[in-house]
Order: C-alpha cells, then structure tokens, then sequence
C-alpha cells in the first residue's frame, strides 16, 4: 500500500541522549530499534511509521542532543533533521527527573518556532523519587501540551497519539533561556519530603547474599590452588554420582556444575537485589565506579562473561550442536545417502557446503553469538556500561581517547562493523580515527570473542590470560603511539551516567532474538560463500598453489601447520569464519598449546571482515581505510611471530 | 584571601571557605555547591549538561573520575574539565 508522502506528517523525536526516544518511537511505530540503558545507542536516525485516524505519520527517531550546538557527529545528524528536514510536528522526550535540563534545551527548541510536544518520559521512576510536575502549570507555561509517559511499559500513549493528530502549536520564546527556566521551575516544581535512601536492613541483607555469591563463585578459581574443595568439583561429583554421565557426551555433571557453582551464586542473588530493592540499585551503581569496588565488580562480571559465553556457549551447548546432532547423526546420514561424486564433495566433502558451511554457523558459531547476546544485552540494559567508562578513562587518556570510547570498543565486542558507526559520539576527528582503527585491529567481535573464549577454556586460564593479555596490551600500544603521531587534541571527558536498572527480561529476550536474527541473515550466507570459494579453490587445485604461496609466513614464521592458511584465508571474509576454522583444528587436536595460542592471537589482531571494511571505508574515506588494512595485516602477523619466537624460546608451557 | 604556604599540604586546603569562589577540584567529596562561573570555553559544554551559573551541584566522587550529582543526574568528567567549574560551598 503506498501513501502519498506529501499526505504523511513527518514527526521527529528530540531530546537529551538516553531518555528513551528510542523506546517511545517503539510504543508509536511498534518497528523494532535498539533500545539501551547507556547514551548513544542510537547515532543515526530511524524511521517508522504510524496511522492514527485515518492520517499517516512518519515517525523519525533521533541521535541525543544537549543543545542546539553540535559537539559530535551523532548531534549534527539531529540538528539537521530539525533545520532543514521540515517537521510538521517535533515530540521532545525527556527525562521527568531533570526537569530543569529538560527545560534547557525546550528553551532552545522553541527558538526554532517549530510545533512541540513535551513527553515527560520515566513517570515511574519520578514517582518513585518523589518528583511530581504540575503538568497543567507547566503546559501553560509552556504554551505548548505536556504529557507524561512510562516508555517500556506503554503507559500514556494513548495521549502522544491524540497529539499527533490535536494541531500542535508552537513554543512562544521571550526571555533569556535560564531565567526564563528558573521561572518556570519554581512555579511546577515539586518534591515531595525527600525518600530517603540510606542503607536499610533490606539492603544490607542483599548485598551481603550478593558478596557471597560472588566469594563462592570465585572460590572455583583460587580453592583449586589452595587445596580446597570448590563448589565446582563438590557438584560435579555429586551430579556424576547421581547418573549424569550418562547423558549427550556425557556433559550433564560438569554442564550442571558449570551452572551451579558459576553462574547461580552470583546471578541469582543479584537479580533478585536489583529487582526487588531500588536502594541496591543505587549502591551498587555508585561503587561499581569507584576504583576498588569497581574494579572487583569487573573481575566477576568478566569471569560471568567467560563462564557463560566460553563454557556454556561453546563447550556444552556446541558439544551437543556439533559433536551429536552434527557429528553423530545429520553429517553421517547425508554421507551415507549421497553417492560419491561431485554432489557429495560440494555437500559434505573436506570443503563441502554442509559439512564446514553450515556446520562452522549453526553448530559452532550460532550457540556462541547467542549465549554471548544475551550477556551483552544484559550489560547494555543494566546500565553499567558508562560506569565502566569512569573507571578506563585515564587509560584511554593515554591511548589520545576519553573514557566515552570505551561505549564504542565494548559494542565492537557485539559487532565491530555496528561499532565502528558508533565512533561518532566521539568528538573530534582524531579520535574517531584511533577509535576506528583499535576497532578493526584489536577488538574481536561476538562470535570470534565467544570462539576464541571456546579455545582457550579447553587449555587453560594461563591460555587465556596470555591471548587477551596481548591482544589488550597491542591495543594501549597502538593506541599510545597514535595518539602521538596524529595531529589534533582528544577531547574533554564528560558523560552522563545513567541509573542502574533492572533489564526488563522481554527486552533482552527481544534482542538478543534480533541479533542472532541478523547473524544468520548476514553470515551464514557469507558461510557458505567462503566454503564455495574454498571448495571452488580446491577443486581447481588453486588452493595448494595459494597455500604454497603462505607457506613462509604460516609455516615459517608463526610455526602453525599447513592447514592454518585456509583459516586465515577464511578469516579475511569473516573473522568468526576463520576463527570457527581454528576450532574446529584445535578440537581435532591439529594444534599444540602454543600454536593456539599464536594462531588465536594473530586472528583477534588479524585483518577486519569485509562488512566492517565497508564500513571503515564509508567512516574514514577508502585512503585511510585501505592504510589501516595494511598496516594491520602486518602488524598481527609481526606479533604473532614474536609472540611465538618468546615462547618457544622461554620453553613456556600452557 | 590566600592560604599561607603550609596550607598548602594540610588539611585546610581540602577545606573550603566560605564566600570565595573555589574550583571543582578543591571541593571535598560530598560537599554540595553553587555554580559561580564556567571558565576556559567550557560553557556550552557544560550548560548542555544543566551546569551553569547558580545551579546546585554536589560532589560525588573524585577518583578516577569526578562525577557531580546536578537535579537527578550523575554526571562525570575528567580533572581538566573540573578545574574550569567554579563554585561557592554551600552549608
């Protein structure tokens, strides 16, 4: 059905980063967008659409801004929209809490003279602080409607959509921006008789459950050391004595263990705390940027990652996908029913569609991306992220950068492409292009994170120190030395920090179904793209020549086995690919302890996939991509190589 | 009024005086403000944030970061940027 686009009323949503104009312009339109709990989710803008009686509306959802002067590349974006895009109706949306901000930049919309509606968004949260606003009051003020919303419940929508259709007026603008704000806010204004929130028994209570969570949790780490008996072993035994051997490949006891003694102590109490007790929520959100406490919360949120992702994901959920399903019944009865030939090679031969394609994606990958979405949304909702960012801001000070980067790394941990889009909350171009380039260089996107986390967990923790540890230290190294050679100066450090909140499990659920979603569109076909190259290569007898052709870098320089190059190659399509590639070596046991290592370490650092180059080059123009491209594929061969010439000559064992 | 020379590594210089304008920085943590003035071009900067002249703001934390608590927001920035926030201690 199309509509007329000159009949359809353009409505763009405003306001200050991370007051939930994404989640309003998912009540309007009901199309799926990205909704967190840290500023600067959104840095491009969003369109959907609405019909209310029988009008159409275009609904637009904007980056945030803070006023009508730009300071990063995501505010111009809105700016433009409202200058020149010309709306028949501007929704601002704010946070009811901050109501003297709200009015700060209400003040500088209504210079514009374009018709505006007030969404006093977050009631709830106000309500729960005490905050009320004389709405009457402050519409009249105003000149313009007020309403006020529950964004991720739907409460008060049912008034935004009269508005839309109700002729919107514009926002009368006299006095000086702050006086006039100062105004208004003593005559709206109200707060009831401050809520104290003080230490109660309650939250003694949950935090002292939540403390001994976490001492459990890592017990299993340091208990093995000290001689102890740790919770893990206490529970592998008893669920091994109680038959669970017995089930697929005999991963229920330590699958079950896992679960107990890793991820129940810690997540259970917690969860309940931050659900039941809003008092926890606050302390929690402020020790968790102090530098002690912050710094510990990080260590268990980490090893919650790395138990969930790395032992969950990809060695009990990929045990039973590939080893079982895979291994045991869907390959063997394909092989057995097609007859050698052509067709048999293409489908499940050494490089058949079937047997590495699909296989490498649903069996290895797809468990691993999954398991490790509904973490990072987790962390996304709860509102720890900017935290994070207080706590690695003198770090990335010395990387030419400001803790806000550190929003852009931890999302190229999702998806490096999506990331590299999202360097445009940083402010100045230098910034953007260390940002980029420590993007596609050092940080490994979901599915290589969760594979190489596979790996590593199948050697040992001093495995996986050593491979992130390098990966990490190359990072600051890089980071360092560019912000040396390239001209310009890092920005001012200042972020808003978002209260901690509860994840709603719907949202969650929700996005993390959207990612895998997108996974499957996006690289499964590129999966099985990259295996038809490969068996096309291989049927040609290209491949031998091109792996020849890699010998003295793969064989000679980094020591890894001839096999290694193919991955490599795979790599350059799709990181995920080549490392699904190295796992599947390194369970077949092709692979030494140090040769994982090193072939792990120079594919976290190895070369971007092609969609994040596209990207880098649409960012940073195809010059400054194409020299990042080179100097990083040199550079993690480099370090792999010494990586290696280190080890073998310290005789390390891992 | 200037501090004399021992001041300077005593406990006074964290303590603020009542009436002058003090940087950010030299506030205690905990201590609640007036905004007097802005200073180094940071002014729309910050005013984006609802900092400016006369509006209450209290000290939260001073390491690794400042963060300031200004109406219902936590906002965090680095020293540099703190130094340039004038206040006068209130209470």
């Amino acid at each position: 059905m199309a509509i007329p686009s000159s009949g359809v009323k353009k409505v763009v949503l405003v306001g200050q980063s991370n007051v939930g104009k994404s989640a309003v312009f998912a009540q309007l339109t009901s199309r799926y967008v990205t909704v967190s709990n840290y500023p600067g989710t959104t840095v491009d803008i969003f369109r959907g659409r609405t019909t209310v009686s029988g009008q159409a509306y275009e609904i637009l959802d904007t980056p945030g801004i803070n006023g009508l002067v730009a300071h990063s590349e995501d505010e111009r974006t809105t700016l433009e929209i409202l200058r020149t895009g010309k709306p028949d109706l501007v929704i601002q949306v704010a946070d009811g809490k901050n109501l003297r901000r709200t009015l700060l930049l209400t003040a500088q919309l209504a210079q514009l003279q374009l018709p505006l509606v007030l969404d006093l968004n977050m009631r709830d949260e106000c309500e729960q602080k005490g905050i009320r606003v004389n709405r009457r009051a402050l519409s009249e003020r105003l000149g313009v409607p007020v309403v006020e919303t529950v964004a991720t419940t739907g409460e008060g929508f049912q008034e935004v959509r009269q508005h839309l259709s109700s002729g919107a007026r514009c926002c009368p603008n006299g006095a000086p921006a702050v006086e006039w704000v100062e105004g208004i806010l003593r005559e709206v204004g109200h707060r009831d008789a401050a809520v104290t929130s003080w230490l109660t028994l309650r939250t003694t209570l949950f935090t002292t459950a939540v403390l001994i969570g976490a001492l459990l949790h890592l017990e299993n780490y340091f208990g093995a050391y000290l001689g102890w008996p740790t919770l893990y072993g206490v529970l592998k035994r008893l669920l091994a004595s109680m038959g669970g051997e017995a089930g697929p490949a005999g991963l229920w006891a330590p699958a079950g263990a896992l679960v107990g003694a890793f991820l129940v102590p810690v997540l259970l109490p917690f969860l309940w705390a931050v659900r039941a007790d809003p008092v926890f929520n606050e302390r929690f959100g402020i020790w968790a940027r102090k530098s002690l406490a912050g710094s510990l919360i990080l260590v268990v949120a980490l090893s919650l990652i790395y138990q969930l992702v790395g032992h969950l994901g990809a060695q009990v959920f990929v045990a039973a996908l590939e080893e079982t399903l895979f291994g045991k019944y869907l390959i063997p009865a394909l092989r057995n029913s097609i007859p050698a030939g052509f067709t048999y090679d293409l489908l499940v031969g050494q490089y058949g569609l079937i047997s590495v394609g699909i296989t490498y994606g649903i069996a290895i990958v797809l468990p691993v991306v999954s398991t490790f979405f509904v973490a990072f949304s987790f962390l996304e909702d709860s509102g720890y992220l900017p935290r994070l960012s207080i706590l690695s801001d003198r770090l990335f000070r010395a990387m030419g950068l400001n803790g806000k980067a550190l929003l852009p790394m931890v999302l190229g941990l999702g998806c490096v492409t999506m990331a590299t889009m999202t360097t445009r909350i940083l402010n100045s171009r230098k910034e953007r292009l260390i940002a980029t380039l420590l993007l596609a260089l050092g940080v490994p996107c979901s599915a290589q994170l969760g594979v190489m986390m596979g790996i590593v967990a199948g050697i040992s923790p001093q495995a996986a120190a050593l491979v992130f540890g390098t990966v990490f230290f190359q990072l600051i190294l890089v980071g360092f030395v560019m912000s040396r050679l390239f001209p310009g100066r890092r920005s001012d450090f200042i972020l808003e920090i978002p209260p901690i909140r509860c994840p709603l499990w719907s949202n969650i659920l929700k996005k993390t179904y959207c990612r895998v979603k997108w996974f499957l569109k996006e690289a499964l076909p590129l999966f099985v793209l990259g295996t038809l190259v490969l068996f096309a290569l291989d049927t040609l007898n290209l491949l031998d020549t091109l792996v020849a052709a890699l010998q003295p870098v793969v064989t000679g320089l980094l020591e890894l086995p001839r096999q290694t190059a193919t991955v490599f190659l795979l790599g350059f399509l799709r990181r995920d690919y080549g490392a699904a590639g190295l796992f599947d070596m390194a369970r077949h046991g092709a692979l030494d302890a140090t040769q994982i290592v090193v072939s792990l370490t120079v594919m976290a650092l190895f070369v971007p996939c092609v969609a994040n180059f596209f990207v880098m080059v649409k960012e940073q123009r195809l010059r400054n991509a194409l020299a990042m491209f080179g100097f990083i594929t040199c550079y993690s061969i480099s370090v792999g190589a010494l990586l290696n010439l280190v080890l073998r000559a310290l005789g390390v064992r891992l | 009024m200037t501090l004399p020379q021992w001041a300077l590594f005593s406990r006074l210089r964290e303590r603020p005086l009542p009436g002058s304008p003090l940087p950010l920085t030299a506030l205690p943590q905990g201590a609640t403000a007036r905004v007097v003035r802005i200073t180094g071009g940071y002014e729309l900067l910050v005013y984006g944030f609802g900092i400016y002249p006369g509006v209450e703001v209290q000290l939260r934390q001073k390491y690794p970061s400042y963060v300031l608590k200004c109406e219902e927001t936590e906002i965090a920035l680095e020293a540099d940027l703190a130094k340039q926030i004038w206040v006068e201690p209130m209470g």
